[in-house]
């Protein structure tokens, strides 16, 4: 009996480390989008910010007649640390590179790891956004 | 015994050229095609307004944030308003539609991420060149108003925070109509279904296991997995319309398990044990991959489909988990038991079934239940 036991074990132990690498990878893959990219921290809008934009009011509606809002340059680069400050103006919220700011709405945000990311951008004149946070 | 071993290397042959051919076919239906259709997102879109209001149209999103769907009642024109201010879609009044060539949202479009580029013949001034591409007053298409653009996370949002507002501008019989969408970030799915579903697909295998060494075919063990496949992935494709391309691997790859498995079966029936491995061996491939196909929606909050998520999730798992298991298994009986089945019971004869101890080799063996 003895020589048959590895036979019988050893081929669920394979399987079993396939399968465990199968689902980690599966899960892994699709869950760590958040891994590379920048990511930031809320800090009070009474602080004073390192860039600072505006999306004036009537911008929505410019966007609905097909002209690009080009708030943010198609380019930006900041470093960790650096603080970020959008104020909506427009009766409508906007979309503005990786940020959301609802109508009426200042989002202040400061960059607090480093990151790289570009990515489409249909309504930004270049049809790109390149973000660089250094550290 | 020496004619024998040509004849068993012809059915292992014909069994693995089999097998590969099955699993060739899989692999070809799983490669995804040229659209895009819905995925799994993390983004609910939801229509907020409609204004004016008007009975003329009718929109949606479609799979959480992926499409936009739009029906014009018969006899209403409309006109779709593309990124630049362009037309864009035409859906005339006799229900025939039609998408301008020369539109840049045409080409940004074909992608939920817009990464396929523009040509230069595309611009918001160019002439309209319409190409008629549905009938019925209906189409639906990635719309990059409607959802979140970017791979990354919304920066300084979080789960249950709106992260998009835009509007989307249709001409209805000469008057504009703007429809206002939203989006919000969805929480994280519970981990539970998926933990079930890996523990079922494990005790599936266990199954296959102990029914082989008390010499029943282990394809009994799988048939409740493959139904449940081929039942989410029918929910799956059903749900969504042709316009979204959604994907025939949902339920071809089940099918094949299906038809595996019922043909398996009789070999079982027959004593052929050897051909039941391949097909189970092909059934633990095909649920395997299906398993890897779905495996986005195990981590998004949402999932284009009809079914129940934690169903769906449940099943992803099952199949991967008992999909391996089982392929491994089957690897492991058709090539590396030569000699001793896996309980030690008896040893495979020329069909590659196993005879047990106390019988001659080559004697006839009962069939399989």
């Amino acid at each position: 009996m003895s020589s048959r036991r590895p036979t019988t074990v050893r081929p669920m132990a394979v399987a079993a480390v396939v399968v465990g690498g199968l689902l980690g990878g599966a899960l892994v893959g699709c869950g760590n989008e958040d891994a590379a990219q920048p990511q930031t921290e809320a800090v009070a809008d009474s602080d004073s910010a390192t860039l600072e934009y505006v999306i004036p009011v009537g911008a929505g509606e410019a966007l609905d007649a097909g002209t690009p809002l080009e708030i943010l340059p198609g380019e930006l680069e900041v470093n960790v640390g650096d603080t970020i400050r959008i104020e909506n103006q427009d009766d409508r919220g906007h979309t503005v590179g990786p940020f959301f700011v609802g109508a009426n709405e200042t989002l202040t945000q400061r960059f607090s790891t480093p990151g790289e990311f570009e990515g489409v951008c249909t309504v930004h004149p270049s049809g790109q956004l390149v973000l660089v946070v250094n550290a | 015994m020496a004619p024998e071993r040509p004849r068993r290397l012809h059915r292992l042959r014909c069994i693995v050229g089999g097998a590969l051919a099955g699993l060739g076919l899989a692999a070809a239906i799983a490669t995804p095609a040229f659209a895009d259709p819905p995925g799994p997102t993390d983004y609910l879109s939801e229509v907020r307004s409609v204004d004016p209001v008007t009975s003329a149209i009718e929109v949606g999103i479609i799979g959480g944030d992926s499409f936009f769907e739009l029906r014009v009642e018969s006899g209403t024109e409309a006109m779709v308003v593309g990124y630049q201010g362009e037309d864009y879609l035409w859906f005339r009044p006799d229900g025939v539609v039609l998408e301008n060539q020369n539109s840049p949202a045409k080409y940004l479009n074909t992608d939920r991420y817009g990464v396929d580029g523009v040509p230069p013949t595309a611009s918001a001034d160019a002439p309209p060149s319409w190409e008629q591409i549905a009938t019925g007053g209906y189409w639906a298409w990635h719309d990059h108003r409607a959802h979140w653009m970017l791979d990354i996370r919304p920066l300084g949002r979080s789960a249950g925070d709106q992260i998009l507002e835009a509007v989307i501008p249709i001409v209805v019989d000469g008057d504009i109509v703007e429809v206002t969408v939203i989006s919000t970030w969805q929480p994280e799915p519970s981990p539970v279904p998926m933990v079930l579903g890996a523990l079922a697909g494990a005790g599936v295998a266990a199954g296959a296991w102990w029914l082989r060494g008390r010499r029943l075919s282990p394809l009994f063990a799988t048939v409740a997995l493959v139904l449940l496949a081929l039942g989410v992935g029918l929910a799956q494709f059903l749900s969504l319309p042709s316009a979204t391309e959604p994907r025939p691997v949902w339920f071809l790859l089940p099918v094949i398990a299906v038809v595996s498995a019922s043909v398996g079966l009789g070999l079982s029936v027959r004593g052929q044990r050897f051909a039941a491995d391949a097909a189970l061996l092909l059934i633990g491939a095909e649920l395997a991959i299906w398993g890897f196909v779905k495996r986005d929606g195990l981590s998004a909050a949402i999932i284009p489909t009809a079914a129940p998520y934690w169903l769906d999730r449940f099943a992803t798992t099952a199949a991967l988990t008992g999909g391996v298991l089982l392929a491994a298994m089957a690897l492991w009986w058709l090539f590396a038991v030569p000699v001793s089945s896996p309980t030690g019971e008896g040893h495979r004869d020329s069909d590659g079934g196993v005879s047990g101890s106390r019988e001659p080799s080559g004697s006839p063996r009962p069939a399989h239940p």
